[in-house]
């Protein structure tokens, strides 16, 4: 029986660590591959470590996808538009959480209609409207796309109902203006559920590919997601230069992955949900 | 009380009078949210519908109405019964193979240890990077000529592949990537869904002596169909709506053989100035949507009377 179960047990190990190298060894190779030389890069065979550290590869990278330009872009661009949302959303979920009004229901399966609708139906008639109003490639153009969001109204929605009716009624009693009833009891009560979408959303624009791709025609507004559209087939003395590209997609990574080292737990439960702690 | 009301908002003015009132307004507070959903979800959805039935050439602007030429053109044309085709066994694939791996991972990783905590972080990685890096990550590690994966079939002896740049292996490369992107976190949703199983009910599982074959086909399975359920749902939402990782990789090619619905109806409209068709194909996609979306609502009714 105990013979048995260290069979097991070992076997659990070694799928342990099978499964780690599956998902560690893409990222470590990416790594690996970004500073090595150029010839070392594509060696057969491959060396696990590099023999000569080549950091220039970043600054190459940095140089031919303009990141500073791209990276600029990301950062405003992914703020922004985090802020708008959750300005407007937190308003809105506000508004269909504590109030009865004509029409409530209805304009709530409005807006729930944002999460069926894929943005691969509509981005071609938005992409003719943005073009008839010549607002392409403007930053207002990208801002407007996320003025809302069907779930993340849906979401927060949720999070204001579950504060107390009794709390706002003690705070009316205490003469509390709205602004106060909003500011000092409803806001701080969901501040949680708050960090989570404002994480989610900060994750999605920085990563987002498809609205940026399909509703630009030049690089005014383009981000660094499609910056590595100019590294992903760069080559040099006839050879795909996969060192720059792999230092190009390291810098792309990294901001995440740092987030993700430090505040792991938190994304996770985010994404997935309470279940998971 | 009133008095104190009255007080505080003489003293912060009539700005501060005139918001404090919008506050209350329930309409204000929805109206960005709502006005921007009508203007850039629901009337385009109706402009896609209304274009599926017209020629329409957007350089001069000249409008035809085709009736349902468009769909009667899809469905005749040999690229675009590809690019269903493509779309369904990629649906398939990452649907079954996926959800299956997705199981088998999650019940396995379901322990409390730093090791297992370990492994289902770094399995959960590749949501949180950008579909981009993952796509690029893949064209290195698939590369024909120098990627690792043709050193390891090299130096195994084994015949090497075209991977992502093969007509035979292209689709099959694009399963690979979103399969493997996809594994961790669903993994943990599988996790998050055992979790919540109440402990009594496997306690009481023991004292009938059930085999753990049987306590996992008879209890697990069923209460963790919920989760599945939305699983299968996303899941097929999601191979859809494909579109970041065939752009990147392989621009729908070689020779169509990785062109999914998304990225055909962005290559019809954007690269081939065939809006017409390209909405056609568009609605076809809205009605699959909106088909998994009555699914998924009615599952989500039926999750709420499970507990």
């Amino acid at each position: 029986m105990t013979a048995k179960k260290r069979i097991f047990r070992i076997l659990e190990c070694i799928l342990l660590v099978i499964l780690f190298l599956m998902f560690v060894f893409p990222f470590y190779w990416t790594l690996i591959t970004s500073v090595k030389g150029l010839y070392e890069a594509v060696a057969y065979p491959p060396t696990f470590w590099p023999s000569e550290f080549h950091f220039e590869n970043y600054a190459e990278a940095w140089r031919y996808a303009d990141f500073a330009y791209f990276g600029k872009n990301s950062i405003f661009m992914s703020t922004a538009a985090t802020a708008i949302l959750m300005i407007s959303c937190t308003m809105a979920a506000y508004g269909f959480a504590r109030f009865e009004f004509k029409g409530k229901k209805g304009l709530f399966y409005l807006m729930m209609a944002d999460i069926v609708i894929p943005a691969q139906v509509i981005f071609l008639p938005i992409f003719v409207m943005y073009s008839r109003m010549h607002i392409l490639n403007t930053y207002i153009s990208y801002f407007f796309l996320f003025i809302y969001s069907g779930g993340v109204i849906f979401f927060l929605r949720n999070a204001f109902k579950q504060v107390p009716a009794e709390l706002i009624e003690a705070a009316r009693l205490d003469g509390a203006s709205e602004f106060s009833v909003m500011f000092r009891v409803m806001l701080p009560s969901v501040k949680p559920f708050m960090i989570t979408q404002i994480m989610l959303s900060f994750i999605s624009k920085w990563n987002g590919y498809f609205w940026v791709q399909t509703l630009t025609t030049n690089d005014h507004i383009r981000t660094l997601p499609l910056a590595m559209n100019r590294l992903s087939s760069l080559s040099e003395d006839m050879i795909s230069a996969w060192n720059v590209t792999m230092a190009g997609n390291v810098m792309l990574m990294a901001p995440l992955l740092i987030l993700y080292i430090f505040a792991n737990r938190q994304i996770k439960v985010a994404f997935i949900g309470n279940g998971i702690k | 009380m009133r008095m104190n009301e009255r007080y505080e908002l003489r003293k912060h003015g009539k700005v501060y009078t005139f918001f404090n009132k919008l506050l209350k307004n329930p309409y204000f507070l929805i109206a960005p949210a709502v006005i921007f959903d009508l203007w850039l979800t629901i009337y385009p959805m109706c402009f896609a519908v209304y274009m599926s039935f017209f020629k329409w050439d957007p350089i001069s602007g000249r409008k035809k109405f085709l009736g349902l030429g468009n769909f009667r053109y899809l469905f005749q044309s040999a690229d675009f019964r590809r690019v269903l085709s493509n779309t369904i066994i990629f649906m398939l694939a990452i649907l079954f193979v996926g959800l299956f791996l997705k199981i088998l991972m999650g019940v396995f990783l379901n322990k409390r240890t730093p090791a297992h905590n370990i492994v289902q972080t770094v399995s959960f990685t590749p949501h949180i990077i950008a579909s981009v890096s993952i796509a690029v990550i893949f064209m290195w590690l698939m590369d024909p000529n120098n990627g690792v994966f043709n050193m390891a079939l090299r130096a195994l002896h084994l015949p090497t592949s075209y991977w992502y740049k093969g007509s035979e292996s292209a689709l099959f490369s694009i399963i690979i990537v979103s399969i493997w992107a996809g594994l961790g976190s669903g993994a943990l949703r599988v996790i998050a869904g055992l979790r919540s199983i109440p402990e009594y009910i496997y306690e009481a599982a023991k004292l009938d002596k059930a085999s753990s074959f049987k306590t996992f086909f008879q209890i697990t399975i069923p209460l963790l169909s919920p989760t599945l359920l939305y699983m299968v749902v996303t899941t097929t939402a999601s191979a859809f709506t494909s579109f970041d990782t065939v752009k990147m990789m392989t621009n729908g090619g070689p020779d169509n053989a990785t062109n999914l619905i998304a990225f055909y109806i962005y290559q019809q409209g954007l690269g081939f100035n065939q809006y017409g068709r390209a909405m056609a194909a568009a609605v076809i996609l809205l009605i699959i949507s909106g088909a998994l979306a009555v699914i998924n609502f009615t599952i989500l009714d039926k999750r709420v009377h499970y507990q």
